[in-house]
């Protein structure tokens, strides 16, 4: 189906047009985007994006703020329109249907919550809205106030809630007219450290109980690790990567990723021979310059002679108190930084880059060596990753 | 009419001037100079309405509940009749309410949009709109609602326009009507009306509506259920902004409105002019008017505690 640049006019509703406009994805594909753009008066916001969302995944949304993922969230919600592409729902083009009639609801950040209506009222409007029996939405509204344990809270006001019972709510009224989708846009953002992180989970169970598909949106990584299936890492208005946590963590596809998620050093190398080509796993001998040869893995096909980084992440450097042979890396230990489960040291590494480890503190890693020594450098086997620039 | 609206204004605001002793004294100005204008003019209407009725305007102070009994009873012309209930003056009332409210309705319909629209501008160009609003007020009532006299007059300008476009065949009348009366109340008033409502929505929380059509509600159905119960303190502000200086308004029933259509300004004007007047029956008017308006307010204050208790 080629549907690149052609425009969306969202006042033409027409709903024989919406069926017609059906695609060839799987069937277990609840949220499809084909060549997504959104441009306002002189910004670009979203870059031609294209992503599926299978049905029943914890898929995120993960960027820095001004990447694009809140505007591309208000899209499939219904609350903005599109320049150039198209959005399926379950097949289906929803991209002129308006928030209102889109089965799918949002969790908002400030959770706005009705403020003049009742916890049970709240949780109810969207069912009254879509017009289901007053018996049907008494027993969800209590069964939705019992997933989020807040059963005794039914008549108070939204303004005699805490924050973590707000956000309980706001997920509550979104679920409670079991929508297809649920959108999440970064709720856990207002709460404090320790309720973010027991929300993480409980979230993460709520959404394995009900089954419907999530589309969370966060700037912060560890949420985004903890819970999804998929990541997809967002910047400047462009996909970056789709993957598993794992595969975004140790796997990053370019700079923006590996940076971004996580801590990680950088060293500029020249590739200088391709080992073994197996279209997405490479694995590559890399010069460091200045320092010596590494084996990396790559991603992509690359040719003799490309530029770019090898990028390590620091729990894969160990510091070794002797070297061992000739073509080891070697650097002088600056800094030893203690840090409860780990140990943090930094390598002036004998290019003058500077190197960053973290090592566990358990007796068998502790690191013996002090600030001044010169040690060697080992790395764990794949852990090395070239990255063209 | 000013006490009314000062009045009105000290039940509308609560006061919660307990605990700030220091600043109170940055509000002695205002007190002494309201108290003194309007403390001391309300007993004086007081004291004169149960007073004696000198023929020639001015009072002879001697007890008298004759102003009173003037506007709810008829004694016949020498008043030696038995009593029965006068519905003159209780009718004048109930013309001049019926008329405000007509001309508050008015201001609402027209009002409401008006504010909506104002304050879902950007942010930069609400205070252009809100300045445009208040234009009027640069000229001096009295020339807008003789201007306004001019205007619709049967061979007005307006009427000129009309049958020259040949939209109607003959004049349409509407000096001396009630309709004229509305207008003119409703042109005086409808910037009472936009600014607080305004100011209502203006606070509102947008998301909110944005969430309500996440939830499946209509444009009409957020409107009627999540904006209007949340601007509702807007609303029923301009409500009280328009209604009371309505209710008493003088310039446009007695320009606009005629002999005819005579409302309560008029009746306790003609009460303190020249030598036919009646000072205490004026100061009796005056006195149930200003009750009929202090019931209303108390009213309305009453729901809004009890609004408040249920929350």
């Amino acid at each position: 189906m080629n549907i690149t640049d052609q425009s969306i006019d969202r006042n033409a509703n027409s709903p024989e047009q919406n069926t017609l406009l059906t695609t060839d994805v799987p069937v277990d594909t609840a949220i499809d985007i084909q060549n997504l753009s959104k441009h306002y008066t002189d910004v670009v916001a979203l870059d031609n994006i294209s992503l599926s969302i299978k049905d029943k995944e914890f898929f995120t949304l993960l960027g820095p703020s001004g990447c694009g993922k809140t505007t591309l969230l208000r899209i499939i919600a219904g609350f903005e329109s599109v320049s150039a592409g198209k959005v399926f729902l379950h097949g289906k083009s929803i991209a002129d249907l308006p928030a209102n009639k889109r089965p799918i609801n949002t969790v908002f950040q400030q959770y706005s919550l009705f403020p003049h209506m009742s916890v049970a009222d709240n949780i109810k409007f969207g069912m009254q809205m879509k017009g289901s029996s007053a018996s049907h939405i008494n027993q969800r509204c209590e069964q939705m106030l019992a997933l989020v344990q807040l059963s005794d809270y039914a008549t108070r006001k939204p303004s005699q809630l805490s924050g973590g019972q707000a956000q309980r709510v706001a997920l509550a009224r979104a679920l409670a007219p079991e929508p297809e989708v649920l959108l999440l846009d970064e709720p856990l953002s207002a709460l404090d450290l320790k309720l973010r992180q027991a929300m993480r989970l409980e979230l993460k169970q709520i959404q394995q109980e009900t089954g419907i598909t999530f589309i969370f949106v966060t700037h912060d990584q560890e949420e985004a690790l903890t819970m999804s299936d998929r990541i997809a890492v967002m910047s400047a208005g462009k996909i970056q990567q789709i993957g598993s946590a794992h595969t975004i963590y140790e796997k990053p596809q370019n700079r923006f990723v590996a940076d971004f998620i996580g801590e990680t050093n950088m060293l500029e190398s020249t590739v200088t021979q391709v080992i073994d080509s197996k279209g997405s796993s490479n694995a590559l001998v890399c010069e460091l310059t200045g320092l010596g040869q590494i084996t990396a893995s790559s991603s992509a096909d690359i040719a003799p002679g490309t530029t770019g980084s090898v990028c390590i992440r620091p729990e894969h450097i160990s510091i070794l108190e002797t070297a061992h042979n000739e073509s080891q890396l070697k650097g002088t230990l600056e800094q030893l930084v203690y840090m409860g489960t780990d140990t943090q040291a930094t390598i002036r590494l004998t290019n003058g880059a500077s190197l960053l480890v973290r090592s566990p503190n358990s007796a068998a890693q502790k690191i013996t060596a002090q600030p001044g020594d010169t040690v060697g450098i080992g790395t764990d086997e794949n852990a090395a990753r070239f990255l063209i620039d | 009419m000013k006490s009314q609206s000062n009045s009105q204004q000290n039940n509308i605001v609560p006061a919660n001037a307990t605990f700030h002793n220091q600043k109170n004294k940055l509000l002695l100005p205002a007190w002494l100079v309201i108290g003194f204008f309007l403390v001391v003019p309300v007993l004086m209407m007081l004291v004169y309405s149960f007073l004696t009725k000198e023929f020639r305007g001015g009072v002879i102070w001697e007890f008298s509940l004759a102003a009173y009994d003037q506007f709810f009873f008829d004694r016949g012309l020498f008043g030696d009749e038995p009593a029965k209930i006068d519905w003159t003056y209780i009718k004048i009332y109930g013309r001049s309410a019926l008329q405000a409210l007509i001309a508050t309705l008015l201001c609402l319909v027209i009002g409401f949009p008006t504010a909506y629209y104002i304050a879902t501008r950007p942010v930069r160009s609400r205070p252009l709109w809100v300045f445009l609003i208040t234009i009027p007020y640069w000229v001096n009532l009295l020339i807008r609602t003789v201007s306004m006299k001019f205007l619709i007059r049967d061979n007005g300008p307006l009427n000129t326009w009309l049958l020259q476009a040949g939209i109607i065949d003959q004049p349409i009348h509407l000096i001396n009507t009630n309709l004229a009366v509305q207008l003119g109340l409703f042109y005086s008033y409808l910037p009472f009306m936009v600014l607080p409502i305004y100011a209502s929505i203006e606070r509102f929380d947008f998301s909110l509506s944005e969430a309500a059509a996440d939830l499946y509600a209509s444009r009409w159905t957020t409107l009627r259920q999540i904006i209007l119960p949340m601007v509702k303190p807007g609303i029923i502000a301009g409500c009280i902004l328009v209604f009371v200086p309505s209710l008493g308004a003088f310039l446009a029933p007695d320009l606009l409105g005629g002999a005819k259509n005579f409302m309560i300004g008029s009746l306790i004007e003609e009460q303190f002019k020249g030598n036919a007047g009646n000072w205490p029956f004026g100061a009796a008017s005056s006195m149930i008017l200003l009750i009929i308006v202090l019931l209303v307010l108390l009213i309305y204050a009453r729901n809004e505690s009890h609004a408040q208790g249920a929350r």
